[in-house]
């Protein structure tokens, strides 16, 4: 007693089902097993992607880092936040490598790194949003006590913040800082101002002292 | 920073002026705006306290980072691929069980397919469904890959090799042509990318016999992978290095980081101070610098986002010789060049400053501006003839050369008009391409100084060094003397790029230096160049 596969339409539809059931299964095996150097090939593909990172990370590390140097005003912060927002990089390389400005996108992930961090600092218990709070693992924080540039920083909302070093120091444009904040223009064109004057008022006042 | 009086008889509001500093005015009212500040002291005071802010946040001295930062991320990928490599072998037990699973079900369903015409048919639901497929993303791994090792390529008839295994850039006097410098650090082919950057340390070799013998090398106070250096050519004593971070160590991608000065002839170094208020120095990257007359000029990329090194802010530094950096102000609105800005190196033509740059809009042209009072006024103009946007100032200040689609052009008359110099001869893969100036071997990503690429010997003798590809890459070295009708092809089998003339007492070229490939291929047919090592080859 044999199986008549061609007129059963339930063979047939098995037998399909179980050749897309192997094709998958071998499909997954192979591509288990083709992990990165594994082949000369695939060390030429690791070496040219692991070198474009590298110069990536060389090429961005000082703007990345100096920017959460800034928003976190802590250095420890900056270089674990830095590590997370080149980590990113690295699993989206494939993607921004491509970009003709990659920039936009990291300052959009450090700044979204930055503020949850800065969320979660303030929301602590206990403790508030102070400036002793900045910089406590700063080895040269008694050096940069007198920074008025830096108390002066402190005493803007993080958006803000991000607003005017994203702009005025790193160059972004008002709608890449609004990408970068997920603000409108208006919403960057009315940070920046109230960053300004905020600023402005408080490093006189840090000038005085 | 100052203090606001005044009214302003517009009735502008700090808000408008912010507004308006940052560029988010509708053009009209930008243009109305920006005709009223130079008459309205109120909008002036409002607008100098905006850009001393911006001094001031950009003046912050930001903690060092560079090789740590980049370890600690390094561990931090390499646990991400690891725990990535994990969840693959997951993919593959599954799958592997997937495949069993499918085998079982087949093996049941023949058995009940095999029993008589009432039994019960499997039901197609009864499949099991496929198990996950991998994420289907694949990042290149960090895993180091080991390096075989260095070893130089066979140097081309009429070629010396220098001995000098660490050099990665050369240069003379032209005080005193006797005297040269180079540096470098010395690549020993097991370390990886990063670790070029750091250790070893930079060396300087010395010459004061025109390149016969070498002092050194003396290891330099610093360390990154790869330095530029320049004799000042009034006092080969003073001479400058720009330290470069490395990756590669092939002169593909050089990130520069800082300047060292030093006034004896490398026995002691001081970093060149950039003074707060133009931004943090490693973020502003010095591409080029050059000495025009007494005055030093650096071209400074801005930080990202900016539009080009000549920006509103701070972004072109000069320093009078002696070392006393002032830093001015290009007062030069790139973005009214055009749409597309390629801004190319930096001449000096007695005392103009040259900015040539590429405007994409079509028709696409070169253009160029120009200033003659350190950046305080800027003049436009098209030049006359073709021309490419990169520019060597001659050493003497009267000439500016550049090179187009055909070879070399040069202008006497401060870029004004230019006029070409006998064709190159052709030269299958170099490239000298019609359709776009002279590309020097340099790749995209590089911000690398392209001085090398081009020498003037002080009696007029011109060497161009023109990158080949083909079945390999290799250098074509030109010589044209004043007068000739034709180049004369030095050596086309060149070794790497081509970098420093030495010349005797009349100025006349008695030998031309060039860099050795030393890396053997990383796969068929591909070469990779490192710029390491010097070869000279004697003129005739």
């Amino acid at each position: 007693m044999g199986i008549d596969w061609a007129s059963d339409p339930a063979c047939e539809l098995l037998a399909a089902r179980m050749w897309r059931e192997l094709r998958l299964a071998f499909a997954t095996l192979w591509r288990a097993g083709d992990a990165p150097g594994s082949g000369d090939a695939d060390v030429a593909h690791t070496r040219a992607g692991e070198n474009a990172f590298e110069a990536f990370f060389w090429r961005y590390e000082r703007q990345i880092f100096g920017f959460l140097w800034r928003m976190t005003m802590d250095e420890q912060s900056a270089y674990d936040l830095a590590q997370e927002a080149f980590l990113r990089a690295w699993q989206h390389f494939s993607e921004i490598s491509a970009f003709r400005d990659p920039a936009p996108w990291l300052f959009r992930v450090a700044s979204n790194l930055a503020l949850t961090h800065l969320r979660r600092r303030a929301a602590r218990p206990v403790t508030t949003l102070s400036e002793d709070e900045f910089g406590a693992s700063d080895p040269g924080r008694r050096v940069v006590e007198r920074d008025a540039v830096r108390r002066a920083l402190l005493r803007l909302t993080p958006n803000q913040r991000a607003a005017l070093v994203l702009h005025e120091v790193y160059g972004l444009a008002c709608d890449e800082v609004g990408q970068a904040l997920g603000l409108s223009r208006d919403a960057v064109k009315m940070a920046l101002f109230r960053a300004r004057e905020n600023f402005r008022a408080a490093y006189q006042r840090e000038d005085a002292r | 920073m100052t203090t606001r009086q005044a009214l302003c008889a517009m009735n502008l509001t700090p808000a408008d002026l912010s507004a308006w500093r940052s560029r988010v005015l509708p053009d009209d009212a930008y243009r109305r705006i920006a005709q009223h500040i130079p008459t309205c002291r109120a909008c002036q005071a409002t607008l100098a306290e905006y850009a001393d802010l911006a001094d001031a946040l950009r003046g912050q001295q930001v903690p060092p980072t560079g090789m740590p930062l980049w370890r600690a991320t390094k561990t931090k990928i390499d646990a991400y691929e690891r725990s990535h490599m994990n969840r693959s072998q997951n993919y593959l037990i599954a799958g592997g069980l997937g495949v069993l699973g499918v085998l079982v079900l087949a093996f049941v369903v023949i058995l009940a397919t095999s029993l008589p015409a009432n039994s019960t048919t499997a039901q197609p639901t009864a499949i099991i469904q496929p198990t996950a497929t991998g994420t289907g993303h694949k990042h290149p791994t960090a895993t180091s890959v080991p390096r075989p090792t260095p070893t130089a390529m066979p140097l081309p008839a009429g070629w010396t090799d220098a001995r000098l295994p660490y050099a990665k850039d050369i240069s003379f006097g032209v005080s005193d042509p006797q005297t040269g410098y180079v540096c470098g650090n010395l690549y020993n082919g097991t370390q990886g990318n990063g670790t070029q950057n750091g250790a070893p340390p930079l060396e300087l070799g010395v010459t004061h016999d025109g390149g016969a013998t070498w002092q050194g090398p003396m290891t330099l106070p610093f360390s990154y992978g790869d330095c530029r250096i320049q004799v000042n050519p009034f006092n080969a004593n003073d001479l400058l290095i720009g330290e470069f971070v490395c990756y590669g160590c092939d002169g593909s991608a050089l990130y520069p980081r800082t300047w060292y000065r030093s006034l004896d002839g490398g026995a002691t170094w001081h970093l060149v101070p950039i003074p707060a208020g133009v931004g943090e120095p490693n973020d502003y990257l010095i591409q080029y610098f050059m000495w025009g007359g007494q005055t030093l000029y650096m071209q400074i990329l801005g930080a990202p986002g900016y539009i080009g090194p000549l920006s509103l802010a701070h972004s072109l530094a000069a320093s009078v010789n002696g070392g006393a950096f002032t830093w001015i102000d290009s007062h030069l609105n790139v973005a009214s060049l055009g749409s597309h800005i390629s801004l190319g190196l930096m001449g000096t033509v007695g005392s103009t400053l040259l900015v040539s740059y590429l405007d994409t809009t079509p028709p696409a042209s070169y253009g160029f501006v120009a200033t003659s009072d350190n950046g305080a006024t800027w003049s436009h103009f098209t030049a006359q003839g073709t021309v490419g946007y990169r520019l060597y100032p001659s050493l003497d200040g009267t000439t500016i050369y550049s090179t187009n689609g055909s070879g070399v052009t040069r202008s006497s008359d401060g870029g004004h008009t230019w006029m070409n110099l006998p064709v190159l001869p052709a030269t299958p893969g170099a490239l000298l391409e019609s359709a776009q100036p002279l590309v020097p071997h340099l790749p995209a990503s590089s911000n690398g100084p392209v001085k090398a690429e081009f020498g003037e010997a002080p009696d007029g003798t011109i060497f161009l060094g023109v990158p080949v590809y083909g079945s390999s890459y290799h250098d074509v070295l030109y010589e044209w003397s004043p007068g000739a009708t034709q180049w004369r092809v030095l050596d086309n089998h060149g070794p790497g790029t081509f970098s420093a003339v030495t010349v005797d007492a009349n100025g006349h070229p008695v030998a031309v230096w060039d860099t050795i490939i030393v890396y053997p291929p990383t796969k068929p047919g591909v070469l990779t160049p490192l710029l390491f090592g010097l070869a000279s080859h004697s003129a005739p």
